[in-house]
């Protein structure tokens, strides 16, 4: 897959993955096993871009007598995940159009 | 590998970055190996599973902003460029010969300003002869018409005059260029400061 539309779809999986709660880094990449595979070396500079464009917030919490880093989505965040969805309706028509000529 | 040695080796290969970003980076993958074994695997899987350190350094590296990178570039160009020691020995051994260069190159540019400032002087002592002058013709002027020597109080009195013009026109002049000059000295030493600072 094209490395650049990679890093994009990665950005939108990883906030989706927060829709539902925040979380911490090894828990991004199990729940996005699933979906699509991701390496700790691959997310960390998504998550840090995400934080400096307003998409999530960090947050410290205590675990197992250890610092762990949370991840929360923002309404920026939100946005980004539903300009995504709206993004894709058009690429998926197009999508369908050329697979229709193919066939023809 | 031992969790602390691959934090120690990835702090080698990532700390000429700039220490904010050293330590986020540490403490991510710090995380990220307690978060593992947490999961059940053991120290020296966990290490394993997280890949080559160049490969993350580089990764790291990589999502560095451009200004950083520049920033970071020109700082190693600069530590880079010390003097090689038979330079600095050459210029040691050599400033009988480039010593009294420099020496004598200043001396003409502090004679050259010198120079200029007394001719600004010289002008000035001119200013005032034109004034003594005048002040003589007026004086001439008044004597000879009490002595009854029309033609030489005539005499005196349009050398006076003379004088008096040719002075405040001098006065004038002076005045613009003496000021001139000292604004030129002024700014002369600011670029100097300024090709110093850099």
């Amino acid at each position: 897959m094209d490395i650049q539309l990679k890093r994009g779809l990665l950005e939108v999986c990883a906030l989706s993955v927060l829709l539902e709660e925040d979380s911490y880094g090894y828990k991004i990449i199990k729940d996005l096993e699933g979906c699509i595979t991701i390496s700790e070396s691959t997310l960390y500079p998504i998550l840090r871009r995400l934080e400096a464009a307003g998409a999530l917030s960090v947050y410290s919490a205590e675990h197992n007598g250890r610092l762990r880093k949370y991840y929360k989505i923002t309404d920026e965040g939100r946005k980004k995940i539903q300009d995504f969805l709206d993004e894709w309706k058009d690429i998926m028509n197009v999508y369908e159009y050329i697979e229709g000529k193919m066939k023809a | 590998m031992t969790k602390v040695e691959f934090l120690d080796e990835l702090k080698k290969q990532i700390a000429e970055y700039p220490s904010g970003e050293t330590e986020q980076s540490l403490e991510y993958y710090s995380e990220m190996i307690d978060d593992r074994m947490e999961d059940g695997m053991t120290e020296g899987e966990a290490v394993a599973s997280l890949g080559k350190i160049e490969d993350i350094a580089r990764q790291i590296k990589e999502e560095l902003p451009l200004a950083t990178l520049v920033k970071q570039k020109t700082k190693e160009k600069t530590h880079g460029k010390r003097l090689p020691v038979w330079a600095i020995i050459l210029l040691i051994l050599g400033f009988p010969l480039w010593g009294g260069l420099v020496i004598t190159i200043l001396a003409v540019v502090v004679s050259l300003y010198a120079v200029i400032w007394v001719i600004d002087i010289a002008l000035w002592s001119l200013v005032i002869v034109f004034a003594v002058s005048s002040l003589v013709g007026v004086i001439g002027c008044v004597l000879s018409a009490v002595h009854g020597a029309f033609g030489s109080a005539l005499f005196y009195l349009g050398a006076g005059m003379v004088c008096v013009g040719l002075g405040i026109f001098l006065f004038l002049g002076m005045r613009l260029l003496t000021k001139g000059l000292c604004h030129g000295t002024a700014w002369c030493f600011r670029q100097f400061k300024k090709a110093i600072i850099g």
